[in-house]
């Protein structure tokens, strides 16, 4: 897994094989190494460097590609040309177990005395067919043949998504000091803005990875409460964190990607370059990349009677600013809530009355002033199915009240006197102080 | 002779408190006029209709409107007759049960700050993960019942103090923001400097609520202690809780009179702060003349 993350260097769609393979997807990439066969050499020697000795195998289909790595006659490296003739010159000597076949598949085709690919290719598909026990053990292998020929597409899922945005440095000395990391960062986020410029988008979401010399990467990732293609403001996000960058032997090789892209027109960034606007969303930034973006929360309003299920925090940075709490005035309610709800001692009047006294955190409260109750039912559907109910999910009676000092506290009662035998006496709870 | 110069001393101090109460008063009564330094005054005259007319547009930022409580017995005792909002202000509670009234009062001061942006402004509450436990978290429907639309807000829950006091210097200085809360923090003093530096230079009001046991902050502008007060009875409802009251003593102000002891009530729906109601029948023969001393100055 680490070593295909690793592999994203060469492109960016790869990932792992099953236990001992991963596959790369270099369409499109090679010429960055100054083709397919410097590519090979390069991805060998680094991995000998790592201690990993590789059979590699290069065609135009997953399928080809990973019957020549695996029984390539040629030794531990070997490239199929590109084009139809060429993919089935390479693939005819290859042993049929060459076609990622189940075992007994395998052995019913020797038995047949087909043993090579070249073999299998040749015969009819119709003869081919009513050779095997079942239909779907006929269809796994000429799928698997078509697949290696590329006449099927086969998808591959890539470890990460592919980045529609990217800007890539590789240095042909390891930098090894962190002003070099964060000067390469700045050159990295020029260019990533540049191009996000020219497709009118914006970053959401970006992804900083560097390789080390000596084989580990280290990624950092950063996030935007607004699209954002500001260099300055991507290299300062990820400037913060650069510190915890370990070196190491040295880093070759940086790839700043955009892992969430929205739409951002020019008329826009104008608009927000002009002036330092949107300074409230480069502050939800700042403060959510480097405290988790949970941390840093918009009180948002839900649908819900029941006290703690009326509000809710979203993230501010994928949440805009929620405007549907002014409509919903409720009496008085704390603007601190305990989480959960504190169990306190109380007298009170039965069945029906406000605390007269009630003890909380150890202190003795005196209650001269009270309003209530205020009933608020449990919310059944949470109780359809739930053969024991919490005392919370219970009907509750709030009261506000205040004592001799002039604390004003919020409690209720969870139960009624009225019907102890299915519930169980009430209790009662302090949910908040008024201030 | 020692009798003589005592009486020249003691005259000579009352003199002078009599002059800088008269320059005060002319101070109160130039920014009370509707002369705005923002707009010129050409355009000022040919436009204005009369000279008793409030200023009409918010100007940006703090220039049009001031930060008052509202209650003049209070805003008397500040320097200008108002807080100044590029500065640290310290909210302190007067004991354990008194945290809540801290809060509350803290945030009541935030809706009246508001009201100099035109009710719009952005406030960032910076809370530990200790706070929270203690006091709770802040809840929408409650903050909405202070005045404040809670959607104007946004929460920084902070593991740790650190992080808090990062947080909160971060908005000071984005400029994004209306003000700036903490609360229930015990922040070291080179901290609380930086936090008054920040909130200096960017003209932006950070409030703290310390805990109750923490030492004073140095750099605030003003400090508040703050004990529940008992509510005065609601106009329709006799044992009912009343509006929140706070006993509320500005312990110190720079440049100010410091030692006021009031009871205040807050009515969220005028955003107002006002006298309680047997204090404030008693205004009438204690107030002006005496700026009193009846708290022990901390």
């Amino acid at each position: 897994m680490k070593l295909a993350r690793w592999c994203v260097r060469y492109a960016p769609a790869t990932n792992t094989d099953g236990a001992d393979g991963l596959w790369i997807d270099i369409t499109g990439a090679a010429h960055l190494q100054g083709g397919e066969t410097a590519l090979l050499a390069d991805l060998r020697a680094r991995l000998a460097k790592r201690g990993f000795t590789a059979r590699l195998g290069l065609a135009d289909t997953p399928g080809a590609a990973w019957a020549l790595a695996r029984f390539s006659p040629r030794g531990a490296s070997s490239t199929a040309a590109a084009g139809r003739e060429a993919l089935c010159a390479a693939l005819d000597p290859l042993p049929v177990e060459g076609l990622r076949l189940e075992a007994d598949a395998v052995m019913l085709l020797k038995r047949l005395g087909l043993k090579r690919i070249g073999q299998l290719r040749a015969l009819p598909r119709a003869t081919l067919q009513r050779r095997f026990p079942s239909r779907d053990a006929a269809r796994a292998v000429l799928t698997r043949l078509d697949q290696a020929l590329g006449h099927v597409r086969e998808p591959l899922t890539p470890l990460e998504p592919l980045p529609c945005y990217s800007a890539r440095l590789a240095f042909s000395e390891p930098l090894i000091s962190h002003e070099g990391v964060e000067a390469a960062l700045k050159r990295l986020a020029s260019d990533l803005c540049a191009s996000l410029a020219r497709g009118l988008a914006g970053a959401r979401a970006i992804a900083f990875t560097a390789w080390r010399s000596d084989g580990g990467t280290a990624m950092l990732r950063a996030g935007f409460a607004a699209p954002c293609r500001d260099p300055a403001h991507m290299q300062r996000l990820l400037g913060e964190k650069i510190a915890t960058v370990d070196a190491g032997a040295g880093i070759d090789l940086m790839i700043l990607a955009v892992t969430g892209v929205e739409r951002l027109s020019a008329e826009q960034a104008s608009f927000a370059a002009n002036a330092a606007t949107r300074p409230l969303e480069r502050l939800i930034d700042r403060l959510s990349n480097r405290l988790t973006p949970g941390r840093i929360a918009r009180p948002a309003p839900q649908e819900s009677h029941v006290p703690e299920r009326a509000a809710c925090y979203r993230p501010a940075i994928h949440f805009a600013r929620s405007t549907a709490f002014l409509n919903r005035k409720t009496p008085e309610r704390p603007s601190l809530l305990l989480e959960p709800p504190e169990p306190i001692d109380v007298v009170a009047e039965v069945p029906e009355g406000p605390p007269l006294r009630f003890t909380w955190r150890r202190a003795h409260h005196r209650i001269l002033r009270w309003e209530g109750p205020e009933r608020i039912a449990g919310e059944w559907w949470r109780l359809i199915g739930n053969a024991a109910p919490g005392p919370l999910e219970r009907t509750r009676d709030y009261y506000r009240i205040e004592d001799e000092a002039g604390a004003r506290f919020w409690v209720f009662r969870a139960g009624l006197y009225q019907r102890p035998e299915d519930e169980g006496a009430p209790r009662w709870y302090l949910h908040g102080v008024l201030g | 002779m020692e009798s003589v110069s005592r009486i020249h001393t003691a005259g000579g101090a009352e003199a002078r408190s009599g002059l800088v109460e008269r320059l005060r008063r002319r101070i109160r009564a130039i920014e009370q006029a509707p002369v705005s330094l923002a707009a010129p005054p050409l355009v000022d005259a040919a436009t204005a209709p009369g000279p008793a007319c409030p200023p009409a547009l918010p100007a940006p930022r703090d220039d049009g409107k001031r930060w008052t409580f509202g209650a003049q017995e209070i805003d008397r005792s500040l320097p200008e007759g108002a807080l100044d909002p590029g500065g640290l202000h310290e909210i302190r509670p007067a004991g354990y049960p008194d945290s809540w009234a801290a809060i509350a009062m803290a945030l009541a001061l935030l809706a009246r700050r508001r009201l100099t942006t035109s009710g719009t402004g952005v406030i960032l509450w910076g809370f530990t993960e200790h706070a929270a436990h203690e006091f709770g978290a802040p809840y929408g429907p409650g903050i909405l019942c202070l005045g404040i639309d809670p959607a104007d807000m946004i929460m920084a829950r902070a593991e740790r103090g650190a992080d808090l006091a990062w947080a909160l210097e971060e908005g000071l200085k984005s400029r994004a923001l209306c003000a700036a809360l903490g609360i229930g923090c015990a922040l070291p003093p080179g901290i609380v400097k930086r936090l008054a530096l920040a909130a200096r230079t960017y003209r932006t009001p950070c409030l703290l609520v310390p805990d109750h046991r923490a030492g004073r902050l140095g750099p605030a502008l003003t400090r508040w202690r703050v004990a529940a007060a008992r509510s005065a009875d609601p106009p329709f409802d006799a044992g009912a809780p009343g509006l929140p009251a706070w006993d509320v003593t500005l312990e110190r102000c720079r440049h100010g009179a410091g030692g006021q002891n009031r009871v205040l009530e807050w009515d969220h729906e005028t955003h107002r702060f006002r006298l309680a109601a047997p204090l404030a029948d008693r205004t009438a023969d204690d107030g002006g003349a005496e700026p009193g001393r009846l708290a022990t100055a901390g």
